[in-house]
């Protein structure tokens, strides 16, 4: 399944399936695909093209496969893109979509610019030095990332109808609970208390806005010590924007697997210096209470995604490893969310 | 039967070998393939850990409970001992730990259903801080360092704390 439109016979077929969703002026006479190693509900291939005078243009192609990760809308995501891309957010400009999945990339896709820059993993201890030299210097990443945060926070909601669901906080966690019943291969106490634990903690109020869903360092393109863009919009909603606040504030997404990754939240930034400047910025009060259940809807959103691909390995929907792999990135998120809780 | 090398011993060796083959092919195969044979490596790590520790860390979780009980039941009214009681007649038969978060996650939801009284929250809280030794306990497992120092069987605190 893997890596099958970069074969040598099967690039020209890939090459013609994208050419109708590139711009019209694109040369692909001796253009070149490549697969991207990341991306587990998206495959992603970049397509570099070379014009009469040599001049190199790349795009990504995003492909939903069968058997992805997360059953979610790749239509939706492009959408998403087009409409973020109005706003002083920084997102790669996106061109034509393919709804059809009878193609060589083997699932509907879309064509979008490859940006500049690298993905920082907070779980390789070389990337968070560099974002912690960051911090302790310039802080310029982590400006970027609160001022990006801020910018998707105050999209009209207006602008998302039609393009995105409007989730309230018990849909969320329903819609994960839902995922956890179907996927789940055996049953996790300390999963299914966190559930009944959320259901327990329906926040008081709503900050009703634009929800990037899996706001991180890791999606966002960093290129001169400054966030280039900001990527993987699939799991985007409206609702409660202090999602974003408590999923960023994950203990994993600072790079912890099992060991303690970085002090900083995200690797980034100190969370007392990013909650208190959002707030400023945003002109609202945030509850670190609800932040903190919000943390714990974040995780058991990761634990279900991971159990998904668990799944899907186990009934040979997928012979990717690393859906294998993700029983072992489980126990750290369990851990968290015992402590959490405050159990 | 009585042959050398353990079965954790193997999967660390197979570990071993994956990762150190895409070390020395280098950048031969292809990105995707590179991070399938470490993911591989990754897994054979991890289970290396488990293979050798897992049935150590249910016996442990056993005995907490079972600790946790006898002192619930000795300190509390005689709901208290019912409640107590009735979990362990359902834990009892489990004997992999996948049967025992079973019998847990059963008990906890009948818990929920029950009215909020002192009983119910101090059952849960029991079951809690035995779920929260065992996570913390898992995770020391996996990085090779189990087990902890001896004081923390005998206590609820953290041993990560």
């Amino acid at each position: 399944m893997e890596n099958s439109v970069c074969a040598s016979d099967t690039v020209k077929p890939a090459l013609e399936a994208v050419r109708p969703h590139l711009p019209a002026d694109t040369d692909l006479t001796s253009a070149e695909v490549r697969q991207l190693s990341g991306g587990w509900s998206r495959h992603s291939y970049v397509v570099t093209t070379v014009d009469r005078l040599e001049q190199k243009r790349e795009f990504v192609v995003r492909v939903r496969p069968s058997g992805a990760l997360l059953e979610t809308d790749i239509g939706v995501e492009y959408r998403t893109y087009q409409m973020v891309s109005d706003e002083p957010i920084p997102v790669p400009r996106v061109y034509g979509y393919e709804d059809s999945a009878d193609n060589p990339f083997g699932g509907p896709f879309f064509v979008m610019d490859k940006l500049d820059g690298w993905a920082p993993s907070t779980w390789q201890r070389d990337h968070r030095e560099l974002l912690e030299r960051n911090w302790a210097t310039s802080r310029s990443i982590a400006e970027d990332l609160l001022d990006i945060l801020h910018k998707i926070h105050s999209v009209p909601v207006e602008r998302c109808e039609g393009v995105l669901p409007r989730l309230s906080y018990v849909d969320v966690v329903r819609y994960w609970l839902s995922i956890y019943e179907g996927m789940r291969l055996v049953r996790d106490p300390i999963v299914e208390e966190a559930f009944s634990w959320l259901l327990d903690r329906v926040p008081v109020d709503e900050h009703l806005g634009l929800v990037h869903g899996d706001y991180r360092i890791g999606n966002t393109l960093i290129a001169d010590d400054r966030i280039a863009g900001v990527l993987d919009w699939e799991l985007a909603f409206v609702g409660d924007t202090r999602f974003d606040l408590g999923y960023m504030s994950l203990e994993y997404l600072a790079g912890k697997f099992l060991r303690k990754g970085s002090r900083l939240l995200c690797g980034t930034a100190a969370r007392e210096w990013f909650m208190a400047e959002y707030q400023r910025r945003r002109g609202v009060s945030v509850d670190d209470e609800v932040v903190r259940t919000y943390s714990v809807m974040g995780a058991l959103m990761l634990i279900t995604i991971l159990l998904t691909g668990i799944r899907y390995f186990h009934d040979g929907s997928t012979s990717d490893i690393r859906m294998a792999w993700g029983r072992f990135a489980i126990p750290g998120l369990r851990q968290d969310l015992v402590h959490l809780m405050g159990w | 039967m009585f042959d050398s090398l353990t079965p954790a011993e193997l999967v660390q060796a197979m570990s071993n070998t994956l990762r150190k083959t895409v070390s020395s092919t280098g950048s031969a195969g292809s990105e995707f393939d590179q991070v399938q044979c470490l993911s591989g490596a990754s897994i054979g790590r991890y289970l290396a850990q488990e293979l050798a520790h897992a049935r150590e860390l249910t016996d442990w979780f056993r005995s907490r409970i079972d600790r946790a009980l006898a002192e619930a039941a000795s300190g509390g009214d005689d709901k208290d001992e019912d409640l107590c009681r009735d979990l362990a007649r359902r834990i009892r038969p489990a004997v992999e730990i996948n049967d025992m978060g079973d019998a847990i996650a059963d008990f906890l939801r009948d818990l929920d259903n029950l009215p909020d009284t002192g009983q119910r929250r101090r059952a849960e809280s029991l079951l809690h801080g035995c779920l929260r030794d065992l996570a913390d306990r898992q995770v020391l497992m996996l990085l090779g360092e189990y087990p902890p120092e001896p004081d923390a069987d005998d206590t609820d605190e953290n041993p990560r704390n």
